[in-house]
């Protein structure tokens, strides 16, 4: 009987053990999601200049923010085909553009209030953390696709999807026939030409 | 009595029947409101069919759009009509009606459209829907005259996944078809354009479209007062709309397949829901 017992607290504990690592990675990412949406909002309390904003964000991208995924995934197969350098470039005028549009649209404006539901894994490795965001009376459920990044040990944003609209869904519809008529260079040259006409702006 | 009061109290009945029948159901069956799970990908290992899957999980939709060329001179003409006439239009409306009276404005022809919700809910069978559309109709009428948004204070009532006629014809499996950009209103399909036809007559705005019984109540208004509401009903829409266009402009390199892609792909999560 005593032996009955002694098994049964061992294998309790030995499930709790690992049911409480399988919740890790879970709650790793979204604390790091939390963490990186806190950020950004104390930033947009402050209220800064929008030079200010984007050099903030700029940063804080950089540290919560895949973008060479997020760029890899809106390219799609065509990417294998690109050097380096070409990738190397995409990426930073990728980036450059999505942060000046996110900077454009929370400048002047108070930060949004998030409520996080519980992260769903898509695979190992990743996860989706839905969202409702209130902003100026009107609520949007948006999701956040989280994966782990080996080199920094950290969980980054690699996609985010507002209303079912994913972000490298969009833009992968808009750069696909881009890709196929004129190639990387060609897609090299419309985001310099969008970015330089952003900045005109 | 006339036909057509007699017509909006057979609505009514119809809405307190389907309540008293939903309220037994809804005590069992909260709509689950989780998102459809994504795709899993490929189960090998290896990193080429892993980075495979993530871009088969990203293909871009295919969207029939036989009517391209013309379809993107529409859009650039709603873009001249939005930045050029909606936009100031606004800008001087939101000067006259401040932001809150107009969110009440927009609440008002919100609820008064119950009619196209209850009947999309009706026609893909979702009664339970169909009942708390009516409960959160009678506490947004009653409680806050359709003004405010009351019934949200209910759980029952709110957070209910929006129905219109266009659903309800995805729902019964009826194709897009081709992708069409109607003039001012946008993006659509010609699915969802009869859909909008049905919605139109179906709310009470519309009524004046549809011969069922005595109309004149609507004759009885004078042209001015129903240009009046049309267009304050289209005003008080607007703001969140014209924003969200602005943003999709500014982000995009191409807004019209940006705009295409991300029409299609919130109509049919709407769809699904």
């Amino acid at each position: 009987m005593q032996t009955v017992r002694i098994l049964r607290l061992v294998f309790l504990v030995g499930f709790a053990a690992f049911s409480s690592l399988r919740a890790a990675p879970a709650d790793d990412a979204k604390a790091a999601l939390v963490g990186g949406i806190d950020e950004v909002s104390a930033v947009l309390r402050a209220h800064p200049s929008q030079q200010d904003l984007i050099a903030t964000l700029d940063t804080l991208v950089d540290k919560h923010f895949a973008f060479a995924t997020t760029t890899r995934l809106s390219i799609g197969p065509a990417w294998r085909d690109l050097t380096p350098e070409q990738q190397a470039k995409l990426t930073t005028l990728f980036s450059r553009l999505v942060i000046r549009t996110y900077a454009d649209h929370f400048q002047s404006k108070t930060p949004p209030l998030v409520t996080y539901s519980p992260a769903q894994e898509l695979r190992a490795g990743r996860f989706e953390i839905p969202t409702r965001v209130v902003t100026d009376d009107q609520t949007y459920s948006i999701s956040y696709r989280l994966d782990y990044d080996n080199l920094s040990k950290r969980w980054r944003v690699y996609d985010i999807v507002a209303e079912g609209v994913s972000l490298i869904a969009n833009y992968r519809a808009q750069f696909d026939p881009i890709v196929h008529k004129s190639g990387a260079p060609g897609l090299i040259q419309t985001l310099e030409a969008k970015l330089a006409d952003a900045s005109s702006r | 009595m006339s036909p057509r009061s007699s017509s909006h109290l057979a609505l009514l009945l119809c809405g307190a029947l389907l309540t008293a029948a939903s309220h037994a159901r809804a005590q069992t069956g909260a709509t689950a409101l989780t998102p459809a799970p994504a795709p899993m990908s490929a189960s090998s290992s290896s990193p080429g069919a892993a980075e495979q899957a993530d871009f088969d999980e990203y293909a871009p939709l295919r969207v029939s759009d036989p009517f391209e060329g013309f379809n993107r001179s529409i859009f650039k003409f709603n873009d001249v009509v939005y930045t050029r006439v909606l936009s100031p239009a606004v800008k001087g409306y939101e000067f006259v009606v401040r932001p809150p009276v107009n969110r009440a404005i927009a609440n008002f022809f919100d609820n008064l459209r119950y009619p196209v919700r209850l009947v999309a809910n009706v026609a893909q069978l979702k009664l339970e829907r169909a009942g708390r559309e009516t409960g959160k109709f009678v506490v947004n009428t009653v409680g806050g005259l359709g003004f405010f948004r009351t019934a949200e204070q209910v759980p029952a009532l709110a957070k209910i996944p929006r129905e219109d006629i266009g659903q309800a014809f995805g729902s019964w499996g009826i194709p897009h078809g081709p992708y069409l950009v109607l003039p001012v209103l946008g993006g659509s399909s010609l699915r969802d354009l009869g859909g909008r036809v049905g919605d139109t007559v179906v709310a009470p705005t519309g009524w004046d479209y549809i011969n069922v019984g005595n109309r004149e109540w609507m004759d009885s208004l004078a042209w001015q007062w129903r240009t009046t509401i049309t267009v304050t009903d289209v005003m008080s829409g607007l703001p969140p709309t014209l924003q969200l266009y602005s943003d999709m402009k500014k982000a995009a390199v191409d807004p019209y397949l940006s705009v295409r892609d991300a029409t299609r792909r919130y109509r049919d999560r709407e769809t699904a829901r």
